[in-house]
């Protein structure tokens, strides 16, 4: 860029009314300066009207901004309903959350308590309760196939003897013995349960041998009082009950009483029945 | 009795008249009504003027105003008179030109869209001279260009080109310095110079 040029950008940049004549003349030499003064000149022009341009007198009256303060006043103060009702229901939340925690805070030296071990009782427990339950559950229940069910129960703590096989007949007369035959749906089922005993006691009850008819040899490898054993309940077999409606879908698992009766077992343990349904 | 009200009301208006920006200010923080009216009075007409210059709708520009004046009521409690009243009216009216202008864009885009669907468009950027007369196509062309710029370019171009404001009084209203106010107002300039060229040479104005 020459330097009439750079002279001339210096005056546009200053806002420069009127051009010094040398560059003037410069204007009639150079047609991109040419142009960029005249651009220059028509802006000028365009701002003069524009700013001259009459502008209308606002109208607006100070009562309408007024009263628009006012409302906006009015909604700032009024209440705030559906805030106040969300600000209710977390209080109310945490409320009952709070007295939900207080709650189990005073349930949990209780429940503390209650778990402590409590010591073990020897007392045996009356074996005759079982074969009372088992004639009560005999006569409300009517066998379609009455099997009767063998339970070899040994005691695996070497210092007693094994037990002697328990039998338990759990045959009842059925009234309705033509009535047709279900299929059944499980002929055996294996279920193992590791329980520790109160007592660390093992019992292993095979009703294949109970089935078999043998006697059931005391388990291996259990050490005696001090260590968790386990009872092996397996191949249960399923029969088909009735109730008194004659309904012939429903399938019970026989009730297995596994308490022996003898002495050696008579330490308070009691092992419960186990009742499912299919 | 209501002669009595009245010259009280008149005496405290002339009270009023007396005060400065920045005590009127003060007095309109404590919730003096008559301060918020005067102030009001003061710069409804200098608002006006700026934001009529942005919008070129009378109805719009005094809605703006009304929202200006509500604002500035509203937050007066802001107003920490580190700049003076009329610069920091003036700041919250740009504000909500920018923002309506960004409405206004919005809104002109979908209509274009609309209409773009149901009719073959000319040029909108050039009016036609044969239908307008020169001077009011000389108009149109400026505020056609004008309304083409940014928002903070067409802002520094009618607070120093239309308003003729100062570079100092700028600065205080942008927020910033007068250099670079300076060098603002020159791209802003640059910017409508290009914007403007094409429009005055449709209309003869350049050869």
């Amino acid at each position: 860029m020459r330097r009439p040029c750079k002279a001339l950008q210096h005056c546009l940049k200053s806002e420069l009314e009127h051009l010094p004549d040398a560059l003037q003349v410069h204007l009639a030499e150079c047609v991109r300066c040419r142009r960029a003064w005249q651009l220059e000149q028509a802006y000028r022009r365009a701002v003069a009207a524009a700013r001259h341009e009459p502008v209308p007198i606002c109208d607006l009256p100070w009562a309408r901004v007024q009263a628009k303060l006012a409302e906006h006043a009015v909604m700032r103060s009024a209440p705030r309903w559906g805030q106040y009702a969300i600000a209710g229901s977390l209080a109310l939340v945490a409320l009952a959350a709070s007295l939900v925690w207080l709650a189990r805070g005073s349930q949990t030296p209780v429940a503390s308590h209650l778990l402590q071990p409590t010591p073990r009782v020897d007392t045996p427990r009356p074996t005759e309760t079982v074969p009372a339950l088992i004639e009560s559950s005999a006569s409300e229940l009517s066998w379609r196939e009455p099997r009767p069910i063998q339970v070899a129960a040994a005691r695996t703590n070497p210092r007693v003897a094994p037990q002697p096989r328990l039998r338990v007949p759990l045959s009842a007369p059925n009234p309705i013995r033509n009535a047709p035959q279900e299929p059944l749906r499980t002929q055996q089922m294996a279920v193992e349960v590791q329980m520790a005993t109160p007592h660390s006691e093992s019992l292993s009850i095979k009703p294949h041998d109970a089935l078999a008819g043998q006697s059931a040899e005391p388990e291996t490898g259990f050490a005696g009082a001090d260590t968790a054993e386990s009872f092996t309940i397996a191949i249960l077999p399923l029969s088909q009950f009735e109730l008194y409606n004659n309904i012939p879908q429903v399938e019970y698992l026989p009730i297995q009483y596994g308490t022996p009766t003898t002495t050696a077992h008579s330490e308070g343990t009691e092992y419960g029945a186990i009742i499912c349904s299919f | 009795m209501d002669r009595a009200l009245a010259m009280d009301n008149l005496h405290a208006g002339a009270v009023d008249r007396m005060l400065t920006d920045e005590q009127l200010a003060a007095r309109a923080k404590a919730g003096d009504a008559s301060a918020m009216e005067e102030l009001y009075l003061r710069y409804r007409q200098p608002v006006f003027r700026v934001v009529y210059r942005s919008t070129r709708n009378i109805d719009e520009a005094e809605d703006i105003v009304q929202d200006v004046f509500l604002k500035a009521f509203e937050r007066l409690h802001t107003f920490r008179e580190q700049s003076r009243f009329s610069t920091w009216l003036m700041r919250i009216a740009l504000n909500l030109c920018t923002d309506r202008a960004r409405m206004r864009q919005r809104r002109q885009e979908l209509v274009e869209r609309e209409a773009a669907h149901r009719l073959a468009w000319s040029h909108p950027d050039a009016p036609d001279p044969i239908e307008t007369t020169r001077q009011n196509a000389f108009h149109e062309a400026f505020y056609t260009a004008l309304n083409q710029l940014p928002e903070h370019h067409r802002q520094l171009i009618i607070l120093r080109d239309l308003e003729e404001m100062e570079y100092e009084q700028i600065a205080a209203v942008l927020g910033t310095s007068v250099g670079a106010v300076k060098l603002r107002v020159m791209r802003a300039r640059r910017a409508f110079k290009a914007k403007l060229e094409p429009l005055l040479r449709a209309i003869g104005e350049l050869e």
